[in-house]
């Protein structure tokens, strides 16, 4: 029956949703990263960095927000474990952006990346998955719902296939440019497959808040 | 400061002037009705206390002026004589010494030890704990006289039967105080916090050696004073004694186990008092300024006693 | 709460990508338990589970508390450990203060109180028969929510427990050990004739805490020991309660819950319940369990309203 402390009540509910709207944010450079992907347009980086920047500042002031809130409200028990988790969905979330920008930053060498169709169709497909598994992450935010928590903590098989798929088909770069072509492939796969990471630990710290078990805590990636 | 205030407009200044007279109108004095009635109030309270301090003062002015003539030493060192020069009050002052003596050994006991079970073992549930406690309250009130007529029946004369000695009389006084001292220690027992009889018992102490060793130490000075209160009282009591073979003129020392005769000091000023001689009658009021006198020192002693363990808090 | 150390095992590509990764973001990782690169050092703080801690001092089983035909609190079960600290909280009227009381028979002094159900100590029904209350007093001591020394010196407190009791002995060394265990001697050792009303309140709660054990107890049971006190005083005290579960078991009822979540090994939390067709209210034991639990995540839902001052 709760009926007291209807101001931190509040503001846990405002942390949330300002959490959600960082991560719509980090959403938009993810859908920025795979236009780069697709069609390597050099325009979308100012605006992918104006928007990285805005990313960041949020971070900040939302990580400042929570020390505020574990200073002056002294929480325990779920309202710590949700400002704990909000602290680490927020580094998640700026890393996953930063990782987006990572491939953005690619965009010049766009030729490079389209030029070995193998890998080219499987960055596309991975950039693909690891939006997805984002999605899925933020939608469990939104909804707190504990079994896509679940099911995102368990980090999936496709990734890791697509990732040595990769680098095999990247073994097999031939020709004078090859070095430069393997070098922009790899950097844009390892970043992808950085992002999926991430997506992973969101659910898993996800699944921690909504359960409060410890075991919850020490969170599994792979 | 000044400058800023010059540098200010004509209406700001008027505004800060208005808001400063309302503060201190707030601030400042109490409406007229309220005033007077403080005055009113207060004057009836010296009034009060100037009546009180008048009797007194009249008493003592009174036995000064009535007796200054027989005022020496002599008045504590002669025995009792119908002749004015040598008439003294020493027998009398034994007699009393000797009867509030042995009247303070057995109040204390029985006193403190009824107030401590009163407030400490009795279940104050229980009617006839109320009953006894009602009843107390009764008897303080009671009329010395009626103390008299008792001792009379019962300790002179009926089951005790020990004659016209002056332990009667002793016994007697202590009924008649019991009630005073029975109510004062219980107060000053009452009065010594909870918390410390907790902090007592809490570490394994039995409720004996918690009343002995930490309530009746601090209760002490409330104790005294109620002490006080009874040696006031039974050293004034004339009529009850008369009663109990206190005959008015004894002209040895008090024995205080047989039944020669003894006197009291109020017995034997009574006595003086109403003798025809103008002179013996100065003499009484000269022994009216002994009785104070002996008062004021038992009541000092009583008093240094209080503050020696009221220090100690 | 768990500590994690990732060993420098770095040997693979994936070790080195999560290294980077926190290094990147200056943060440490929680990293895969089951990486094969990483290994996990998990080290939750726990009360030493040597044999003295799973040794039950008291066990509890159904105990009510009734005055005069009300039911005060009502079936309390719960077992109490050696030389832990036991911290009770709960809302007012929960009957926390009662249940205290019960462990060393203080409810005895109220003439209408009945304790029913069991209580042991060591095995021993503390309500038995031939008990004596007060050699139950002489093994459990107790310290009151407000400070209350003797109107003594200070010397005088302290020893007037073991001079009651007629515990032989220096006196002298039974005062200055008090007085050092309960963290006062420094402060007072020039001053031991002085009045113990001349002291600052938290002075006095640990002169009070001094007194108890002059004793030698075995069990300190604490009344909301600070909740007279300013902030720096109670920090002494709960410093002072830190040095003094290692010779004695201390159980503490507080209101402060931070108190409860800094200090003690295990929480019992205790509510109201209001009888729907009666309206009488009584108290009832909802969750009792290792501090951690009960602050990080508590079973029952009120004490997850209780502690997040949802609900109070």
């Amino acid at each position: 029956m709760p009926n007291l402390r209807h101001h931190f009540t509040a503001e846990l509910e405002q942390l949330r949703l300002q959490v959600e709207l960082m991560a719509v944010r980090v959403d938009q450079n993810l859908e920025r990263m795979r236009d780069v992907v697709e069609g390597g347009d050099s325009t979308i980086v100012s605006v992918a960095l104006a928007a990285d920047d805005e990313i960041d500042a949020m971070n900040v002031s939302l990580t400042e927000r929570c020390y505020d809130l574990l200073r002056r409200e002294a929480p325990v028990a779920s309202d710590l474990r949700f400002i704990v988790s909000v602290l680490r969905v927020l580094s998640e979330l700026e890393r996953i952006g930063d990782l987006a920008l990572r491939v953005i930053k690619l965009a010049p060498d766009h030729n490079l990346i389209a030029s070995n169709p193998p890998t080219y169709d499987i960055l596309r497909a991975m950039a693909d998955q690891v939006i997805d598994r984002y999605r899925d992450a933020l939608r469990a935010w939104a909804t707190l719902d504990l079994t896509v928590a679940t099911e995102l903590a368990t980090p999936a098989r496709s990734m890791d296939v697509f990732y040595e798929r990769l680098l095999a088909e990247i073994m097999r770069l031939d020709g004078p440019d090859a070095a430069r072509v393997a070098i922009t492939i790899f950097a844009a796969g390892r970043a992808l497959e950085r992002i999926g990471d991430h997506a992973t630990i969101i659910g898993a710290r996800l699944r921690y808040l909504l359960t409060g078990d410890p075991d919850h805590l020490a969170a599994e990636v792979r | 400061m000044s400058s800023d205030i010059e540098r200010t407009s004509g209406r700001a200044r008027l505004a800060a002037g208005g808001a400063r007279s309302a503060t201190l109108g707030a601030l400042g004095r109490q409406p007229g009705s309220q005033v007077l009635r403080n005055r009113i109030f207060f004057g009836l309270i010296v009034v009060a206390l100037s009546i009180a301090l008048l009797g007194l003062a009249l008493v003592l002015i009174d036995a000064i002026l009535k007796g200054r003539n027989s005022l020496s030493l002599d008045l504590v060192t002669n025995r009792t004589s119908p002749r004015a020069e040598r008439a003294g009050f020493k027998v009398a002052i034994l007699g009393t010494l000797y009867l509030i003596g042995f009247m303070i050994l057995m109040v204390v006991p029985i006193g403190v030890g009824a107030a401590v079970y009163l407030e400490e073992y009795a279940n104050k549930q229980r009617w006839w704990n109320r009953l006894i406690e009602l009843n107390i309250q009764n008897l303080a009130a009671v009329p010395a006289i009626i103390y008299g007529i008792l001792g009379l029946a019962f300790i002179v004369r009926g089951p005790l039967d020990l004659g016209f000695i002056l332990f009667a009389g002793s016994i007697t006084l202590a009924l008649l105080v019991l009630p005073v001292v029975i109510i004062a220690s219980r107060e000053a027992i009452r009065a010594v916090p909870p918390s410390i009889r907790e902090g007592s018992l809490a570490l394994g102490v039995t409720q004996w050696q918690t009343i002995w060793r930490q309530v009746l130490p601090a209760a002490t000075p409330g104790i005294l004073t109620g002490i006080i209160l009874a040696v006031s009282r039974a050293m004034g009591e004339a009529a009850p004694l008369l009663l109990l073979g206190a005959t008015t003129f004894v002209t040895f020392n008090p024995q205080p186990f047989s039944d020669t005769g003894y006197t009291a000091l109020p017995v034997l000023i009574y006595n003086y008092a109403t003798r025809p001689q103008a002179d013996i009658r100065e003499v009484a009021a000269g022994g009216i300024l002994v009785m104070l006198a002996v008062l004021l020192l038992m009541n000092s002693f009583a008093i240094w006693l209080r503050n020696r363990y009221e220090q100690r808090w | 709460m768990v500590g994690i150390s990732v060993s420098n095992d770095t040997a693979t590509d994936e070790g080195q990508r999560a290294m980077e990764d926190s290094a990147d973001s200056g943060e440490p990782e929680i990293v895969a338990a089951r990486h094969p690169a990483i290994k996990v050092h998990t080290e939750v703080r726990q009360p030493e589970t040597t044999e003295d801690h799973d040794e039950k001092t008291f066990e509890l089983r159904n105990v009510s508390v009734s005055y005069g035909g009300t039911v005060a609190v009502r079936g309390v079960s719960m077992d109490i450990f050696h030389k832990d600290i036991t911290a009770l909280i709960g809302p007012s009227g929960c009957g926390k203060t009662t249940v205290i009381r019960c462990l060393n028979r203080m409810n005895d002094l109220i003439p209408t109180a009945r304790v029913e159900g069991e209580l042991l100590y060591y095995g021993q029904d503390i309500y038995g028969p031939k008990v004596d209350p007060v050699q139950v007093r002489k093994l459990i001591g107790m310290v009151f929510q407000k400070p209350n020394p003797f109107p003594k010196s200070i010397y005088d407190n302290i020893a007037f427990g073991p001079r009651a009791i007629g515990i032989k002995g220096n006196m002298d060394e039974i005062v200055e050990r008090a007085l050092r265990r309960a963290a006062l001697w420094d402060e007072v050792k020039d001053r031991l004739g002085e009045n113990a009303y001349g002291m600052s309140g938290g002075q006095q709660q640990r002169l009070c805490i001094a007194r108890c054990i002059a004793v030698d107890p075995d069990v300190i049971l604490m009344d909301e020991p600070c909740s007279a006190l300013d902030p720096i005083s109670t920090a002494r005290i709960e410093d002072l309660m830190q040095e003094l579960k290692e010779l004695y078991s201390i159980v503490i009822v507080t209101h402060n819950m931070q108190q409860a979540a800094r200090t003690a090994d295990r929480t019992a939390f205790f509510t109201v319940v209001s009888d729907e067709d009666t309206g009488s209210r009584t108290g009832a034991l909802v969750e009792y369990d290792r501090t951690d639990r009960i602050f990080s995540n508590p079973s029952d839902e009120r004490t997850e309203n209780y502690v997040t001052g949802r609900f109070g």
